[in-house]
């Protein structure tokens, strides 16, 4: 081995200690950094490839008029690169003895040769016998279903069985467990069996050469003409989001966190890196002084900590590289799990490899360079002291000529302001380790009060949404005779259209909630204005999914909205925040007078006197008893409970991300903290020689110390204290708009125990950072303690 | 023959703030090659000054240094490394030997740094000089593991590494006993007779005899500079 690449590597050993920590960061860096980049590629590949592999239609049409199509001449016009019949409907199945979820039932025309909104086998029975049923997998989440089972489904009032024979893949859908939905499939003879409609009602359409929602609804318009000309009527056509998977939101959020709370916990990595590399050149100046006595050039002396450097690097690399593959595919998996999506990438592209390598070797390099660069520039006169070559060693600057117990606060804070430079960097590392922590924490407090919130806000306890309309009284006489129930409220659910630019929200996206304006039942969470009131105007409130459709959006204005087929102008008076659908709400009275003569309802809120879950859960049992018994049609029953726990899975995947990467941060900087008070006693163990030599006892040295590292400690959590307020509103805006749409900030809210975990990890961090190296300095003999290097 | 060192009307000092400090003033000095040379005088007469405005440690604040015929102090930095590494050995009091690297090993460095000495001779001659200096049993063992005396001599062993025509050594037998300082004593007059010139700092009261000459300091300027009663060496 080279004399020089010798020295580096002895070096290495030498300083074990401070090798071993500046590895240990690199490598949680490299880790980290990798980690993320590696789960950013399998994510944002896999979930979009899982979803555009199945051809995702671009446009459903509905009509009855479909007989006098001719698909084969549809499927060969140029625009159209896939066509076929999906009709659908929702329905009610079984998924545990009198659990009964809403279920979206497909009709599939021919499984084996699906051209667009492909769906996946997942056992060998395919495509399902005739008569039989096959389940989305997700499903298998929230239910008891087995192959061979009996499905129990509700259908017009009617229950009907069918055989599940199988499960299948959509990427395509939500995933069951998150939106409490059960997807099926059948053919076309027992979807009309099932639903008591007629089969191909509907047509899924993918174009081909499309880029944008504008094109879609351009090329929607021309098919519109041709159909129209061929004497079919449209019924309604829906425009989903482009080429978008339903819960691309929850990965778009996952991969901001990542990547931006990522490349500072990397940053901070560097930081500590920086440190103590210039730690160690530190200490090394002597030896450069001698070295560059004897001869050494500038290039000499950056060859050789270039290659301790690089050493480092490389074994960081080595452990770091693998683990971030591992670790990264798990995350992935971890993710697909809860989206539904199979991960596809099985092999890591080359220049994957090659940024972590790259970033493994430059980074530490140009971030001790500073430090390598005094080093290299230090004059040899300069290197070995004052003095010259006849370097004294026992001239150590000592002005502590009498040390009591009295005075160690001040020596400690004259010692903290004495590396200011240093200090500076630690206390900042740590408060923005400090204020990234708090930042999570109070963004995943901010969500929680907005799930908390929501859930409180719901005074009714089980709604039932049905598919018939039926008068009030009746509607309610079913259920008012249930134990329990305290009240009920009817109100009617239905579509509406807007007037709007954005094509998916007008494409029958936004639902209509007419009920009483005075209603109880829910707390409203307003964002602007006020709620519906008794004014003889037409007013309406919409929520923030619907809010786009509206622009722009000026409380006060007037907009037009199409209901029951008329076209009527209201005023829109407010802005509701919640974590629903795309809706507007209208005053039931006037909604009735206007588009529903006879008053009938299809939507009941059903309060109890014991809201405890228990109770709930007893209720709801009867009300779906009451459901069979009289043969309502019902689309609906969820419990105020479930539908906060709908949510609740929405968010969590996210505030669990935020945890763990929070918490990641915080050891990163806590880590950097330690290592540069280590580093701070160790550069000092000289002086603490001097300082026992004239008669300092051990306890005051370590006193000495700790009181230092708990002055860093404090002024650390201050600091990020301080920085995590603007920082955490700013989030909680940012994340409020990413989840639930734009301009939907969710509220700042303090989270206490991230403070306390804060204080916690920090000032123990501090203690035991200062107390274990000035336990170890004062264990040394004062002899010793005097010859340090 | 030519002057190996020659200083012209070398002045250096400090400033520290307000205050002006003279360490050295006004020096006229020559040294011929194989001169046996003692700088004395008392602590802060500005010994370790000189020999670090010769070997170009030190820069002077004004006056010429021409060492070997080179005005050392117009090379900029790594040339200058470079040229102390070939031509000038130095022994440091406080030895300053690698820590991490083995006796043997340091010399080895040195050699790695100038380059003059041909690779595949390098081992060997570093056994040579450890030889010399009576030290080749503790070639493989780390400084840690020396005595005073013996790290001293690895000291002296490695400042010879890359043949150097001149040696210097600020107080090199300060820090050790009396016979131990003989025996160093002895490897410089060897390397005296050998050609070699060499400069040794201290302020120990010398015996004058052994030196070619004897250069007194006293603040910061040369008050004697006394040659040998008899048989002068090395001078025309
Ligand atoms: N870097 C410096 N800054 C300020 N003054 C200095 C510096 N280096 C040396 N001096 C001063 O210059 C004077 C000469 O110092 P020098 O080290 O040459 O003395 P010395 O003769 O070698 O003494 P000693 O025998 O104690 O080693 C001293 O008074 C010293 O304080
Ligand atoms: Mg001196």
């Amino acid at each position: 081995m080279p004399i020089i690449l010798r020295k580096s590597f002895r070096d290495m050993r030498a300083k074990l200690g401070s090798t071993l920590t500046a590895i240990l960061a690199l490598t949680i860096g490299l880790w980290g950094i990798g980690t993320l980049l590696v789960s950013m590629l399998i994510m944002n590949n896999d979930l979009s490839e899982n979803f555009s592999q199945t051809n995702p239609p671009h446009i459903a049409i509905q009509s009855s008029d479909f007989d006098k199509l001719n698909l084969d001449e549809l499927r060969s016009n140029p625009d159209i690169m896939a066509a076929g019949f999906r009709d659908k409907i929702t329905l009610r199945i079984e998924v545990k003895p009198d659990v009964w979820l809403p279920v979206w039932l497909y009709s599939v025309a021919d499984f084996e040769h699906l051209t667009v909104a492909k769906i996946y086998q997942q056992n060998e029975r395919f495509p399902p016998p005739e008569g039989t049923i096959f389940i989305e997998r997700d499903g298998l989440l929230i239910s008891n279903f087995t192959t061979g089972a009996l499905a129990r489904l509700q259908s017009g009032g009617e229950v009907f069985e069918t055989e599940i024979s199988g499960f299948a893949f959509d990427p395509g859908q939500a995933p069951s467990s998150q939106d409490q939905l059960i997807f099926a499939y059948t053919d076309q003879a027992n979807y009309t069996r099932l639903s008591g409609n007629p089969a191909k009602q509907r047509l899924i359409i993918r174009f081909a050469g499309v880029k944008t929602i504008e094109e879609v609804r351009a090329k929607y318009d021309q098919l519109a003409v041709e159909f129209s000309q061929a004497g079919i009527s449209i019924d309604s056509f829906t425009i989903p989001k482009f080429d978008e998977h339903p819960h691309q939101f929850q990965l778009n959020t996952m991969l901001y966190l990542i990547a931006t709370i990522g490349l500072l916990a990397f940053a901070m990595a560097m930081v500590l890196i920086s440190q103590l590399m210039s730690s160690i050149f530190t200490q090394q100046i002597r030896q450069i002084g001698t070295m560059k006595a004897m001869g050494a050039t500038r290039a000499h002396i950056f060859q050789i900590y270039v290659s301790y450097i690089l050493g480092i690097a490389l074994v960081s690399i080595a452990i770091g590289l693998p683990l971030a593959v591992l670790s990264g595919k798990a995350f992935s998996a971890f993710v697909a799990g809860i989206i539904n999506f199979d991960i596809l990438t099985t092999q890591m592209p080359a220049w994957i490899y090659i940024m972590i390598i790259a970033f493994g070797l430059l980074l530490p390099i140009i971030f001790s360079l500073p430090a390598l660069l005094k080093g290299i520039k230090i004059s040899v006169a300069d290197a070995l002291g004052d003095y010259g070559i006849n370097t004294d060693q026992s001239k150590v600057s000592g002005n502590h000529t009498r040390v009591s117990g009295s005075t160690t606060l001040s020596l400690s804070i004259r010692n903290v302001s004495r590396r200011k430079s240093r200090m500076i960097v630690t206390v900042a590392t740590m408060a923005l380790g400090v204020a990234i922590f708090l930042t999570g924490f109070n963004v995943r407090e901010s969500l929680r009060v907005f799930l908390d919130n929501s859930a409180q806000s719901l005074k009714y306890d089980v709604q039932i949404l049905m598919k018939e309309q039926l008068p009030p009284e009746v509607a309610i006489a079913h259920f008012d005779s249930i134990e329990g129930v305290s009240n009920i409220e009817a109100r009617v659910r239905g579509p509406v259209q807007v007037n709007s630019d954005d094509i998916t929200l007008s494409s029958a996206g936004i639902s209509v909630i007419a009920a009483p304006f005075d209603s109880i039942m829910i707390e409203r969470d307003l964002l602007q204005g006020t709620w519906l009131s008794s004014s003889v105007e037409l007013e309406f409130v919409t929520n923030q999914g619907a809010a786009p459709a509206f622009k722009p959006l000026i409380i006060g204005n007037s907009y037009p909205i199409t209901v029951g087929g008329n076209e009527v102008s209201a005023k829109l008076v407010g802005v509701v925040r919640e974590f629903d659908s795309p809706k507007i709400y209208l005053d039931l009275e006037k909604f009735n007078a206007l588009a529903n003569p006879d008053g009938l309802v299809n939507n009941l809120l059903v309060s109890l006197s014991d809201r405890s879950y228990d109770s709930v859960i007893q209720a709801k049992i009867q009300i779906e008893q009451a459901i069979e018994s009289t043969g309502m049609d019902v689309i609906v029953v969820m419990s105020q409970a479930e539908r906060a726990k709908v949510i609740f899975d929405h968010l969590n995947i996210i505030l669990m991300v935020i945890l763990f990467l929070s918490l990641l941060v915080l050891s990163v900087s806590a880590m950097g903290m330690g290592s540069a008070m280590g580093i701070n006693v160790m550069e000092r163990t000289r002086e603490i020689g001097v300082l026992r030599a004239i008669g300092a006892t051990p306890k005051v040295v370590i006193r000495l110390f700790v009181i230092e590292g708990f002055i860093i400690s404090a002024l650390s959590v201050t600091v990020g204290l301080l920085l995590a307020l603007p920082m955490s509103s700013l989030a909680a805006q940012f994340f409020g708009e990413l989840i639930l749409g734009e301009n939907t900030p969710l509220d700042f809210a303090f989270s206490q125990s991230g403070f306390s975990i804060t204080l916690v990890v920090t000032l123990l961090f501090g203690y035991l950072a200062s107390s274990v190296p000035a336990n170890r300095a004062t264990n040394i003999t004062v002899q010793e303690a005097i010859a340090y290097e | 023959m030519d002057n190996i060192i020659e200083l012209n009307q070398v002045i250096r000092s400090y400033t520290q703030g307000e205050r002006t400090f003279t360490a050295l003033n006004g020096i006229e000095l020559e040294i011929k090659q194989g001169e046996y040379i003692a700088i004395v005088g008392k602590s802060g007469s500005g010994k370790s000054t000189m020999l670090n405005l010769i070997t170009g440690i030190d820069h002077p604040t004004s006056g010429v240094v021409t060492v070997i015929g080179t005005d050392i102090h117009q090379l900029n930095e790594s040339q200058l490394a470079q040229w102390r590494g070939k031509n000038i050995g130095i022994v440091f009091q406080f030895f300053q030997l690698i820590p991490t690297l083995t006796i043997i090993e340091n010399i080895l460095l040195a050699m790695e740094f100038v380059k003059t000495i041909p690779r595949n001779e390098r081992l060997q001659r570093a056994k040579n000089l450890l030889e010399m200096v009576s030290i080749l049993d503790h070639a493989n063992k780390f400084p840690a593991g020396l005595s005073g005396g013996e790290q001293q001599r690895a000291a002296i062993a490695r400042a010879l590494a890359n043949d150097p025509d001149i040696l210097v050594a600020d107080e090199p037998t300060g820090n050790l006993d009396s016979a131990t300082a003989d025996s160093v004593k002895a490897i410089f007059a060897d390397l005296v007779a050998k050609g070699k010139t060499v400069i040794v700092v201290t302020h120990a009261n010398v015996g004058e005899d052994e030196f070619d000459r004897v250069i007194r300091l006293q603040d910061g300027e040369i008050i004697s500079s006394s040659a040998k009663s008899s048989g002068q060496k090395g001078q025309s």
